[in-house]
């Protein structure tokens, strides 16, 4: 079935689902795990959001620093090594749904796998990736 | 979390290593723990961080790579650093040879610590001013001092 899956990650709820599913995956089709994290460019505005309660402002999802990324990256390696499980990290700069789908390409990935609560946001990468696109809520 | 300088080890800092192959880097670096008393069993220490690697390469790309193990064979969250002229193939993603290698040991219980450290490691040495300036360094000292000036 598959057998190299690139799995997105941020820091959404779903997106820790969506690493266990892919744990679970390669366990099942002995497929190798990559896991890939992209932050904005720096030159870009990070977008936020008021916070309603007390003036806080918060960062959007996916807008962590790369050390929080490389936090989330590793906590995921070491639960793959738990399993056996073979995971390549990979920490990306740009457009999230250019460089996802470069990464398809350039380590001929078979899948793609990503948390998020609805495919709003996702339609032009879903339409565009020439790989299964698997959606975990 | 600790800083990264104060986790390095002096004697455990190579700066022209011997070995050409990963798996001889890896043993050559936790040699350097070893004799400082700092790996309570060599053994399950190696077989540790051997079975990481085998698994999967902690080569990260731009020249680095980053072996780690997190087992009850390791007294405290140590680091060594070995520096190839030659370069090493660690069958990194980007196929490129690495020059730069931080071996990490943390003991089992220290996990948050750990990953920590790993992600702290790993955003440092993105940066191509620090890869420099660790590819110039002339001494032990020189190059935890390189560590303490860009954490």
């Amino acid at each position: 079935m598959y057998q190299k899956v690139l799995l997105y990650v941020d820091d959404r709820p779903e997106s820790a689902k969506a690493a266990a599913e892919a744990l679970r995956l390669a366990r099942t089709c002995d497929a190798r795990i990559f896991a890939a994290w992209v932050l904005p460019q720096t030159d870009t505005p990070v977008p936020i959001r008021p916070r309603r309660r007390a003036g806080i402002r918060k960062p959007e999802p996916g807008s962590a620093g790369e050390e929080h990324a490389w936090s989330r990256l590793y906590e995921i390696e070491d639960d793959a090594f738990e399993h056996n499980v073979r995971i390549s990290l990979l920490l990306e700069t740009g457009d999230r749904d250019e460089k996802l789908l470069a990464l398809i390409d350039s380590y001929q990935l078979d899948a793609l796998l990503l948390g998020t609560r609805s495919a709003a946001g996702w339609e032009k990468l879903i339409e565009r990736s020439p790989v299964t696109v698997i959606l975990i809520r | 979390m600790e800083k990264l300088s104060a986790m390095m080890v002096q004697e455990a800092v190579v700066l022209d290593l011997k070995a050409q192959e990963k798996v001889g880097v890896i043993k050559e670096l936790a040699q350097l723990l070893i004799d400082q008393n700092l790996i309570t069993d060599p053994d399950e220490f190696f077989s540790a961080i051997l079975k990481r690697e085998n698994l999967e390469s902690t080569g990260i790309g731009a020249g680095i790579a980053i072996p780690h193990a997190r087992t009850k064979a390791v007294k405290q969250l140590v680091l060594a650093f070995g520096r190839s002229l030659a370069g090493v193939d660690f069958n990194s993603l980007d196929n490129k040879p690495c020059y730069d290698v931080f071996l990490i040991a943390a003991p089992e219980e220290k996990k948050s610590e750990y990953i920590a450290t790993l992600a702290r490691l790993s955003k440092f040495l993105r940066r191509e001013e620090v890869r420099t300036d660790l590819a110039q360094a002339k001494t032990a000292e020189e190059v935890i001092e390189i560590i303490r000036r860009y954490e």
